[in-house]
């Protein structure tokens, strides 16, 4: 699974280093969780989209999961689709 | 800042965005009410109990972020009265600089131990046999064991024992922050700082989770000192690396500073370099002969913190400049007409810069998160700016970046005091965060810090950790050791941005 947190100025602010500490914990501690493995998650750090500039239905921050967009995107939000997600893959 | 208070932040730095653009586009202040409309649009709250609360919150922030005082529910004028005195080019403060915004505190209860509802009421009540006081009984009426809070001494002797962990220990997020015991109560049960004994260091603002205390603002007056045409010079504290995203180089972060109007930014590490030669030049010539140990003193809070409790210790914090007001003169000493901002991790600083000695040198003071406001409110977007060709940044040595960070002033002061005499064998001890401060300040008064060099930051895990950061305390010193490691100077005395004259004889 891709996961991709956009990094630019205005996510930076309004959230994104919150979700890359979420995502980070779970990487770490994947095991607990039973779900699957960590090398099942690629996550990649993306310097500005300008999605949340360009788009007006985008809301910073901005994150991807396998080239999904969340807008103005809450870390329990992101967690709960990859968890869900990895949870259907390994089924 | 906690990262994880992310509802909290949104509202701080919404703030801080709205007064630099209506700095930058000239917006009339007067119409603040109006734009917290904007900003929090309909009917239905978002963050707190109704919509009306919400935008009248927003309105204190805005004045804050202006250099005003917050108002209280009672204050019979409009919430735009005094915001003409905000349009000035120059620092308009008053005190005091951190305050709660009342109208925004929640009341919570003054720290106290609980049972909560999970008391089954059994029939061990093993918390009423390890009662030494006698506090604790059964509630028929409730139906659960409960303390009788006049007698509580708050051992929390009960809370290991519960079988049920039915009981807590809880109170203001505020007041346990606070290394200082500054808190206090208003008539209505609102957290209040008692300013005699608070050192602004900002630990209460970044543990409130209503987001209901700030610190005032100087973004609004530094703009218009931009706009009037002044040459305004930004100096960076060392802990600016890695704060404006994590792919961002710290040459980029200058790049974009300088869009905003600045005419050159240079790193407060330069005066750090400085900070650090003379403050060794001082151990090695005072340490053990004149004084019993010496302190640090590039930490305004830590120092504060010295003179309210320790007053008789005093005279052992390094007579030693700070690096921002080092770095401050080297700035004016090149064109006495620039407007000098330092932007920091720090809420003192905010302070430091109006002591005599210092305000003529240091004009402005701003926060990372400002800095990120006012960057928000031009859309300039550091990550997106070309490197190439952009001047490197060299303007302090390895031990200067490491400032930063819990233990790299002390670290820098060594090396450099090895360098003058490798003989030496210098005893370090390092606290951050003001309660562990104080307690190897008690250990140091009693005599059992002797010889010693003390590190002491206010901010837990040193200026990294400060409440005007941006990213976590780990993250950000990750992406300081890795600038520290580009630094072209190993050792202070090898910066040659030091004029030979600056260096210590």
């Amino acid at each position: 699974m891709k996961i991709e947190i956009c990094t630019g100025l205005r996510c930076t602010s309004y959230g994104a280093n919150n979700i890359i500490q979420r995502v980070q914990d779970l990487l770490q501690n994947i095991d607990e969780y039973h779900v699957g493995e960590k090398d099942e998650l690629e996550v990649k750090l993306l310097p500005c989209t300008s999605h949340c500039k360009d788009n007006t239905d985008a809301k910073a921050p901005i994150v991807f999961i396998n080239d999904e967009m969340f807008s103005g995107a809450k870390s329990e939000k992101i967690l709960e689709v990859i968890l869900n997600k990895l949870e259907g893959e390994n089924k | 800042m906690k990262s994880t208070y992310v509802d909290v932040l949104n509202l701080r730095r919404m703030a801080f965005v709205e007064i630099s653009n209506m700095a930058y586009e000239d917006l009339d202040l007067n119409t603040l009410y109006e734009e917290t409309f904007k900003m929090l649009p309909g009917e239905e709250a978002k963050y707190r109990d109704n919509i009306f609360h919400e935008r009248a919150v927003l309105l204190e922030r805005f004045r804050m972020a202006l250099g005003l005082d917050p108002h209280t529910a009672s204050d019979a004028g409009p919430i735009t009265e005094g915001v003409e005195a905000a349009n000035v080019d120059t620092n308009i403060y008053s005190p005091p600089l951190v305050d709660v915004i009342k109208i925004a505190c929640n009341s919570c209860e003054p720290h106290h131990v609980k049972i909560t509802d999970n008391c089954r009421t059994c029939i061990a009540h093993p918390c009423q046999s390890v009662c030494p006081k006698n506090a604790i009984s059964l509630d028929k009426e409730k139906g659960q064991m409960v303390i009788d809070h006049d007698k509580c001494i708050k051992c929390k002797k009960c809370l290991n024992e519960c079988p049920y962990n039915a009981i807590i220990e809880t109170g203001r997020p505020c007041s346990i922050a606070c290394g200082m015991d500054a808190f206090e109560t208003d008539e209505l049960g609102r957290a209040e700082i008692n300013h005699d004994k608070c050192v602004s260091c900002g630990a209460c603002m970044s543990a409130c989770p209503f987001g209901a205390i700030a610190d005032k603002s100087q973004i609004y007056q530094l703009i218009k000192s931009i706009k009037h045409g002044n040459d305004v010079v930004g100096i960076v504290a060392p802990s600016f690396a890695g704060q404006f995203g994590p792919l961002v180089k710290e040459e980029q972060v200058k790049e974009a500073i300088k869009r905003l109007g600045f005419k050159d930014v240079v790193e407060v590490g330069l005066g750090a370099d400085l900070t650090t030669m003379n403050e060794a030049k001082e151990f090695v010539e005072e340490v053990p002969e004149k004084i019993p140990y010496m302190a640090t003193s590039c930490c305004f809070s830590w120092k504060q913190m010295i003179d309210l409790l320790f007053e008789d210790q005093e005279h052992l914090v390094s007579d030693t400049s700070t690096p921002m007001m080092y770095t401050a003169e080297q700035i004016k000493k090149k064109n006495p007409d620039a407007k000098v901002v330092f932007i920091g991790p720090c809420v003192s600083k905010k302070l430091e810069a109006l002591q005599e000695g210092v305000r003529d040198d240091v004009d402005f003071v701003i926060t990372y998160e400002e800095l990120m406001g006012m960057m928000i409110s031009r859309d300039i977007e550091p990550s997106e700016i070309e490197i190439e060709g952009l001047e490197e940044m060299e303007d302090a040595s390895l031990t200067a970046r490491n400032y930063a960070y819990e233990g790299g002033v002390a670290e820098a002061v060594v090396a450099r005091a090895m360098e003058l005499n490798p003989d030496l064998d210098i005893k370090v001890e390092n606290a951050s965060g003001l309660h562990d401060c104080i307690k190897l300040m008690r250990l140091a008064k009693a005599g059992q810090k002797d010889g010693m060099l003390l590190e002491g930051m206010a901010c837990q895990h040193g200026c990294v950790g400060g409440p005007g950061t941006v990213v976590p305390f780990n993250t950000a010193k990750k992406a300081v050791k890795n600038f520290s490691a580009e630094s072209p100077f190993k050792s202070p005395a090898e910066n040659t941005n030091i004029p030979k004259e600056d260096m210590p004889k």
